[in-house]
């Protein structure tokens, strides 16, 4: 169905300026007329951002035609989760990808990167500071979720640190997260960085030295190189 | 103290010593499938823990490697790491629960998962040395295993619960 447009709103890149305008609201002592005036405030453009259940909705009603997902039973012998995420993956690389206009990140650097980050369990004990399979940072999630910050032109909101304990929610932003350090990673680089680049800047070791760089990547490098036999 | 009660106690002493350097260390290697696991018998004084700190960048500050150093019959270094990075106060609880199992008992068994691969010249182990205190400092020859477990006679120590297979004799959790 086609969206209402509302002729109060000025549209500016993600975000709407919406004038102030009379709302309905419940029936309170306060508002014994159910109406009040909303002041002036800015509204995010749609398709700009995600909350948990539109995350959730999103996923189960996606086109999985044209989707790549990441190698299968490679990783099986060693982790016996491995393969239940191919699809949050293949999904949510599509989806950024388009969303984007950018081309789409290696399924399997996206697996072999939560290989290194948590062994696929969803939600590791041994980390007080990083969370869930992807080990998203308090840190992160705020950044994920600031509408003024880095990552403004799209933003997820209202994700709790404890949403990080669900796959379903922390892949979609820790690849949010990766086409970000993607981008980081081509300025600091000046040139377009490669899958192992990319997943240095993920975890901070870009510009690191050459020896924690080595010894770093070597977990992610193992288990990307077994997706790629 | 008499001449001869030094001597005594100079050869007692170095009896002492004798026997700490001796100490235990057997392994064996397995192969599960397409994956190789080795099985460490080893004496408490041949091993050193460290929790590592990556210096990194922005938000991930937070970095701390876990590692085990295991010194062989041969004086030779074999690096153990956790496969995950973890906080600095996880990482410390992690040594102290391991130094606590050290302690009760003077020899432990340990599952490390991958082959043994000496290290080549740039890259392979996350340190270069490993200090054992009076059985010296010495060079950490091989390539970084990943730990799976440690057990005493009582106890065992590790979250293998990710995995699809541990080492012959070891629980998966």
């Amino acid at each position: 169905m086609p969206r209402k447009k509302s002729n109060n709103i000025k549209a500016s890149g993600k975000t709407t300026d919406v004038r102030e305008h009379p709302l309905t609201v419940p029936v309170s002592k306060k508002n014994p007329t159910g109406k009040t005036i909303r002041d002036r405030h800015v509204r995010r453009l749609p398709g700009t951002d995600l909350d948990g259940d539109q995350i959730i909705d999103l996923f189960k009603k996606y086109n999985r035609k044209g989707l790549k997902y990441p190698t299968t039973k490679k990783l099986l012998e060693e982790y016996k989760n491995s393969d239940d995420y191919d699809e949050i993956i293949a999904v949510w690389i599509d989806y950024f990808s388009k969303k984007f206009i950018k081309l789409a990140l290696d399924p399997n650097s996206v697996k072999a990167l939560i290989a290194s980050e948590s062994s696929f369990i969803e939600d590791p004990k041994e980390n007080k500071i990083a969370f869930g399979i992807t080990q998203i940072t308090k840190q992160t999630l705020k950044i994920l979720q600031d509408p003024k910050g880095e990552v403004k032109d799209f933003i997820f909101k209202d994700i709790r640190q404890k949403d990080l304990k669900n796959p379903a929610i922390a892949i979609p932003l820790a690849i949010r997260w990766l086409y970000r350090k993607q981008e980081t990673a081509r300025s600091k680089l000046k040139r377009e960085p490669n899958h192992e680049e990319t997943i240095l800047e993920y975890k901070g070791w870009l510009k690191g030295n050459s020896a924690l760089r080595a010894s770093g990547l070597k977990n992610y490098r193992k288990h990307y190189n077994a997706l790629k036999k | 103290m008499h001449l001869k009660n030094k001597v005594i106690v100079a050869l007692l002493y170095t009896f002492n010593l004798g026997c700490q350097s001796a100490g235990v260390y057997k392994i064996q290697t397995y192969r599960i499938k397409d994956l190789d696991f080795q099985v460490i018998q080893v004496s408490s004084n041949r091993i050193q823990q460290k929790c590592l700190f990556l210096n990194a960048e922005e938000g991930n500050e937070w970095r701390h490697q876990y590692l085990m150093f295991i010194l062989s019959n041969k004086n030779e270094v074999l690096e153990i790491a956790a496969p995950h990075n973890t906080d600095e106060e996880s990482c410390r609880e992690k040594i102290a629960a391991i130094e606590k199992m050290l302690q009760f008992k003077s020899e432990i068994r340990m599952c490390a998962r991958d082959g043994l691969k000496q290290k080549n010249a740039r890259e392979g182990s996350w340190e270069e040395v490993a200090d054992f205190g009076s059985l010296g400092a010495h060079k950490v020859k091989y390539e970084s295993l990943t730990f799976d477990s440690i057990c005493n006679s009582r106890k065992c120590y590790g979250d293998n619960s990710a995995y699809t297979y541990t080492c012959p004799g070891f629980v998966k959790q």
